[in-house]
């Protein structure tokens, strides 16, 4: 399998990412279901940054997250700068985080999705004096609770188009 | 100064946001399609009660918008134009629970501005923020980061109704505690600051708590528009009227 294969599967977990980021619930689900939702590109960018750090650019990251604030309607270059920062954490953190334990890999993204999400916060509030809601810690747990799955769904697609 | 880099990517995210909507269409389309036929029977004479009705309403409103045309020339003023708006179809939705927007069929290239007002059926929906070439952003009436300064039919009395970010509920700020305003009152826009026209629905006053010890009530007030289920929404221009 060649390497534009193993790219295009990257680039198409990232757009599903973009995807499910973006897509609506269908009618009828109650609008709490919503607040289950996690911050897919976080964790999709996070695992691509720990599994191939020698692969995911900083600029590609940051190409990603202006789609995403483009779809979503953010003020651009905060889905950017955001999937950045975490890209760069993974880099950093990688050695270390294939030594953690689930329960040490939830607390980080936690952390890290908490961090994002007050940035978020913040620039929301700067611009659009939209209050602060008690709902960003439990988006972050809902994120950290939804790594592990994901990490599996995830580690099987690389494991199956031998992406390393 | 970031405007064209928006519409540059707006190009590429437009196909992302179609297929991401396509499971809230298909749903949609399969609950339609397998409503029973009694269902459809009763939406159909339901649909026709609600012709006549309108119709009724339409001829009356004829004969209103007459006299009042005759009455402005007697005052001196101008008529205003008949109604001039932009029929628009919701294609997306932020799933974003602290933000209420919705991404609509109609864009630059049918005239569609930033700041414009929308409607449904039921009353004022929102504004449009941004626009791309065929789609624009509306940012609902219930959004935290929306104002809207209303008035009270019955009383005259005006405030502002400010998102709350749930789609069923609009907050009324600077509401003194002695202010003519009560349970069922209907709220309408008021005009002032330009940005919305004079005189369409935005909802009903909910509750009015009056704390003597504070120097405004805490009134909030539900919201006429089905912000929930509307399909379709009425881009308004310059020029609309109620």
């Amino acid at each position: 399998m060649n390497a534009l294969i193993r790219g295009m599967v990257v680039l198409s977990t990232l757009l599903i990412g973009m995807l499910v980021t973006v897509g609506h619930l269908p009618r009828g689900v109650p609008d709490w279901v919503g607040l289950l939702r996690p911050e897919w590109m976080v964790l999709v960018c996070f695992y691509w940054a720990i599994e191939l750090p020698e692969r995911i650019g900083l600029v590609g990251v940051w190409l990603c997250g202006t789609l995403v604030d483009v779809l979503v309607g953010d003020a651009i270059g905060t889905n950017g700068a955001c999937l950045a920062a975490v890209s760069l954490a993974g880099w950093k953190l990688q050695p270390r985080v294939r030594l953690y334990s689930p329960f040490q890999e939830v607390a980080l993204v936690f952390a890290m999705c908490l961090g994002v999400l007050l940035i978020k916060a913040f620039i929301d509030n700067l611009l659009n004096g939209v209050a602060y809601s008690p709902y960003i810690v439990f988006n972050a747990v809902c994120t950290g609770l939804w790594w592990i799955p994901l990490y599996r769904v995830l580690g099987r697609v690389k494991a199956s188009f031998y992406i390393r | 100064m970031l405007d064209p880099l928006k519409v540059g990517f707006s190009v590429i995210a437009s196909p992302i946001q179609s297929i991401a909507e396509a499971p809230y269409f298909v749903t949609d389309l399969l609950i339609e399609f397998f409503a029973s036929r009694n269902k459809m029977q009763e939406k159909n004479s339901n649909l026709e009660g609600e012709i006549r009705r309108l119709s009724y309403s339409s001829q009356r409103l004829a004969a209103i918008e007459a006299e009042n045309i005759r009455l402005r020339e007697l005052l001196g003023s101008r008529a205003r134009l008949s109604e001039d708006v932009l029929v628009a179809e919701i294609v997306g939705i932020d799933p974003n629970n602290q933000r209420r927007e919705v991404v609509v069929d109609k864009g630059k290239g049918d005239g569609v501005r930033v700041r414009q007002a929308v409607i449904d059926a039921e009353g004022l929906f929102g504004q449009i923020i941004a626009t791309g070439q065929s789609n624009a952003r509306v940012l609902m009436v219930s959004d935290p980061r929306h104002a809207i300064p209303i008035e009270i039919v019955r009383s005259g009395f005006r405030s502002i109704a400010v998102g709350t970010g749930r789609n069923d509920r609009l907050d009324l700020e600077y509401v003194s505690t002695t202010a003519d305003l009560r349970k069922g009152d209907l709220l309408v826009s008021s005009g002032l600051g330009g940005r919305f026209p004079r005189g369409y629905p935005v909802g009903e006053v909910q509750s009015v708590d009056i704390d003597p010890a504070r120097s405004y009530a805490d009134a909030y007030a539900s919201i006429r528009a089905q912000l929930d289920t509307s399909r379709h929404v009425l881009i308004l221009f310059e020029g609309a009227t109620p």
